[in-house]
């Protein structure tokens, strides 16, 4: 018996993927800034961190390409190695995220029950918080630094892949195979992590490229506002805040930060909108993505 | 040059030799950052002293050195070390009409000092044993040890005369209605967007002087905006009269042929301070080597667009204690790499502290790090606020950190704060034999000629132990709008706060 839900063959996935204009677009964004920052050494001319305090704020040069930011570093560099942190803090704050809630989530939906109902009500308990101003509070309260900024993010940003789950674990767990696999005498265990997570993944591999770019939103958001990444570590919420101040002055140190954050979370939206698409059954003939926006 | 209404001057800053004769009218706007507050200076919270001392005045004033001067007090003397006796101006008047006079004095000190009206000033109070009234316009100060910082305290929180009557019959409606004898009255406020004041038109200063226009506006509107870019854009098309800049924004606006725009030096020390009971800033060497490797004409340059004055001690350079024979430190970043080496410190330090988080004491902080990564320092700065510093601090649990002091008028409050063991802001950081007796002796000396000699030689004491790093002294800038009149930016310089009251601004035709 085919399942309701198809297993995600990859091969296929990427080529779907591909074929949508938004989603390709996002995909290629994707690319160069995971290249830009994993060769950023390579790439920028500047040390991110070498000050030259008679020089700070000039216009973009032969030297300096964007100019240099209030210390006299080269802003580009500092931009370059700014999404370092940026797909750091998102990517790694998405692997936390998505681990809780998947155990959270996956357990909640299969035992049912008791269990379930304290699990979601704890879910519940934590999104009822403001995104934001917990994250805030909480990176605030534990102390600066993007390590701590991550553990924030991560607390707060399971809820939303447990309630996936549940709901994904809730359809699959009633289908004919698990019964015929609790019958055979599987262990719950296996049966939970071998049949059920495997089939109620796909709507989470959506969630997830949608979260990375939620997560470089506020991981930029905090920075803006102080906490984060310590300096002289390069990061775009910071630049953006840094240059805030000297808007009429040099322009282009809050504007260039300010589209690389606007350009990866832009990225990862187009990504995500792109993979539900491709994994929605109902919408896997045709090109509807498009249409529906 | 016309002279209008000249009396003999009996002070420098007694002159009012304007070439236009000044106009009465419009209402002076202007912008702060924050709301007002409290705006009874002896409650918290309060933010802006400017505001404050146009409702009130003190019992003396300060010069351009921050030596205190007559006021509402017209003179003193000293009979002996526990003794002053004051003597009032007569024929003042606060605004709800109760005469200014020693018994007014006397209850207002009294009830500073009286604890269950929670003044955070009380404390400056402490050496003041007893206030007897003489006679109407005479004043006994009966102090329990001697008291160097007398004068320098009346003429700064505890000195603001708040009308008697106002405060004994409602001191809560005092925190936000103020009454005092200052050029102007309150008018109307709404609390986080604006506060107006209207004019005093019997402000005894002008009257006694020969100038009874004085103060020129009608009144002064001060509203709160907290965006800077904002607050500027403003003072460009005329929605306010005067602000404070921000250093960047300097640089952009002081060509526009629209504004006036001045740099103010300020009685603001920055600067960083050593956590000196363990190591490494135990041992001078190390200390020295911080000092030699900030390269403060850089950081002024680069971080404050210039607007700063490097700072050799902690008292600004136009203060009468500063000892002007100090030279700054010099930058000599091998010097600090080497002193590192003989401290054995060869392969790196590290060190903790804190900053504040504001942007500008944020980058700051930065410059300084890259600066200390030169020499093989590194600095792990974290970026707090003030409740998590003031625990760190008390705790002390920094090697090298946040060491600001604004408002230094009088020398003593600094000295004892900071570097004496018992200081407020010591918290047991700092112990220098040499600097203690000093520090004690400035708390009892009266003759001033003897308390500049004593602050001479704790500036010395400090500068020898490297005690703190001093940076900079704050300049301010200050914009007005083309059609302000009366203001001369060399005598404020000059002679500062004195001069500020005794001339009041005033617009070009009487109206904004």
């Amino acid at each position: 018996m085919r399942p309701l839900i198809p297993k995600v063959r990859s091969g296929s996935l990427i080529a779907t993927l591909l074929r949508q204009r938004l989603p390709f677009i996002g995909i290629l964004i994707i690319c160069m800034l995971t290249l830009m920052a994993v060769i950023a050494p390579f790439i920028s001319s500047h040390n991110p961190y070498s000050q030259d305090l008679y020089r700070v704020l000039e216009k973009p040069s032969q030297t300096h390409w964007l100019g240099t930011d209030n210390l006299g570093r080269d802003l580009l560099a500092r931009v370059i190695y700014g999404s370092r942190i940026s797909l750091y803090a998102g990517l790694v704050s998405m692997a936390i995220s998505a681990v809780i809630g998947i155990l959270v989530g996956l357990i909640a939906g299969y035992c049912g029950g008791a269990v379930d109902n304290i699990l979601m009500r704890i879910t519940d308990a934590f999104m009822c918080f403001p995104y934001f101003i917990f994250v805030l509070a909480l990176a605030a309260a534990i102390g600066p630094g993007i390590n701590n900024v991550i553990i924030s993010l991560s607390l707060l940003g399971w809820t939303g892949f447990a309630r996936i789950i549940r709901g994904q674990v809730l359809l699959v767990r009633e289908m004919p195979y698990i019964e015929a696999a609790r019958a055979i005498g599987m262990p719950e265990y296996k049966i939970m992590f071998r049949h059920i997570l495997p089939n109620s993944l796909a709507p989470v591999i959506v969630a997830a490229s949608i979260f990375i770019g939620r997560a470089i939103l506020t991981e930029s958001g905090t920075a803006f506002l102080g906490l984060g990444a310590e300096p002289p570590t390069a990061s775009w919420g910071k630049e953006l805040r840094a240059g805030f101040t000297h808007l009429e002055r040099a322009p282009l140190f809050s504007v260039t930060p300010g589209f690389m954050i606007t350009l990866a979370v832009m990225a990862f939206n187009f990504l995500g909108d792109g993979l539900r698409d491709a994994l929605d059954p109902r919408l896997r003939r045709g090109n509807i993505a498009c249409e529906e926006k | 040059m016309t002279v209008f209404g000249q009396v003999q001057p009996s002070h420098p800053w007694e002159v009012w030799d304007y070439k236009t004769k000044p106009v009465r009218g419009g209402y002076f706007r202007t912008a702060s950052n924050v709301d007002v507050g409290v705006l009874n200076p002896n409650h918290l919270p309060i933010t802006d002293y400017d505001l404050i001392s146009y409702v009130y005045e003190r019992l003396l004033n300060t010069d351009g050195s921050f030596k205190p001067v007559p006021w509402l007090a017209e003179s003193w003397t000293f009979p002996d070390q526990l003794t002053c006796i004051m003597k009032l101006k007569k024929g003042i008047r606060f605004s709800d009409g109760t005469p200014f006079n020693a018994e007014a004095v006397k209850f207002v000190e009294e009830w500073i000092m009286d604890p269950k009206n929670e003044c955070w000033s009380a404390a400056w109070l402490k050496p003041l044993k007893s206030i007897d009234v003489v006679d109407e316009y005479t004043i006994r100060w009966n102090f329990k040890e001697p008291w160097g910082a007398f004068l320098g305290i009346m003429a700064n929180l505890p000195g603001f005369m708040i009308s008697p009557k106002a405060l004994r019959e409602d001191p809560n409606k005092c925190d936000g209605y103020p009454v005092g004898t200052g050029p102007y009255l309150f008018e109307n406020r709404s609390p986080g967007n604006w506060i107006k004041l209207k004019r005093n038109p019997n402000w005894w200063f002008g009257k006694s002087v020969g100038h009874p226009d004085m103060p020129y506006f009608d009144g002064i509107l001060t509203n709160v905006i907290p965006d800077p870019s904002v607050k500027l854009a403003n003072l460009r098309v005329g929605k306010i009269d005067s602000m404070t800049l921000e250093k960047p924004q300097y640089e952009m606006v002081k060509n526009d042929p629209n504004l006036k725009v001045f740099l103010t030096p300020l009685n603001y020390l920055r600067g960083y301070r050593f956590n000196h009971s363990r190591l490494p800033f135990s041992d001078i060497r190390v200390r020295q080597a911080v000092a030699y490797a900030i390269n403060r004409r850089a950081l002024i340059a680069g971080v404050e667009f210039g607007l700063g004055r490097i700072a050799s001690c902690v008292y600004p350079e136009d203060h009468w204690a500063h000892n002007p024979s100090l030279p700054p430190w010099p930058y000599n970043p091998q010097k600090a790499r080497e002193l590192l080496k003989e401290a054995g410190y060869a392969g790196g330090l590290n060190i903790v502290g804190h900053v504040y988080n504001n942007p500008q004491s944020r980058t700051r902080a930065e410059a300084v790090k890259g600066m200390l990564a030169e020499v093989g320092i590194n600095w792990k700065m974290d970026v707090l606020d003030a409740v998590t510093i003031e625990d760190r601090v008390k705790n002390l649990r920094y090697d090298l950190a946040t060491g600001d002091f604004p408002r230094i008028d009088d020398p003593e409050l600094m000295a004892t704060a900071i570097f004496h063991p018992s200081g407020g802001r010591n918290w047991g950081r700092s112990k220098n034999e040499a600097a203690i007796p000093l520090i004690e002796k400035g708390c009892q000396e009266i003759d001033m000629g003897k308390r500049q000699d004593i602050y001479f030689r704790l500036e010395k004491a400090l500068y020898d132990n490297c005690e703190d790093i001093w940076l900079f002294w704050e300049m301010s800038p200050i914009a007005f709008s083309k059609n302000i009149m009366g203001y001369n930016h060399d005598m404020e310089v000059k002679h500062k706060r004195v001069w500020t009251h005794t001339h009041p601004l005033w617009f070009k035709e009487g109206r904004p």
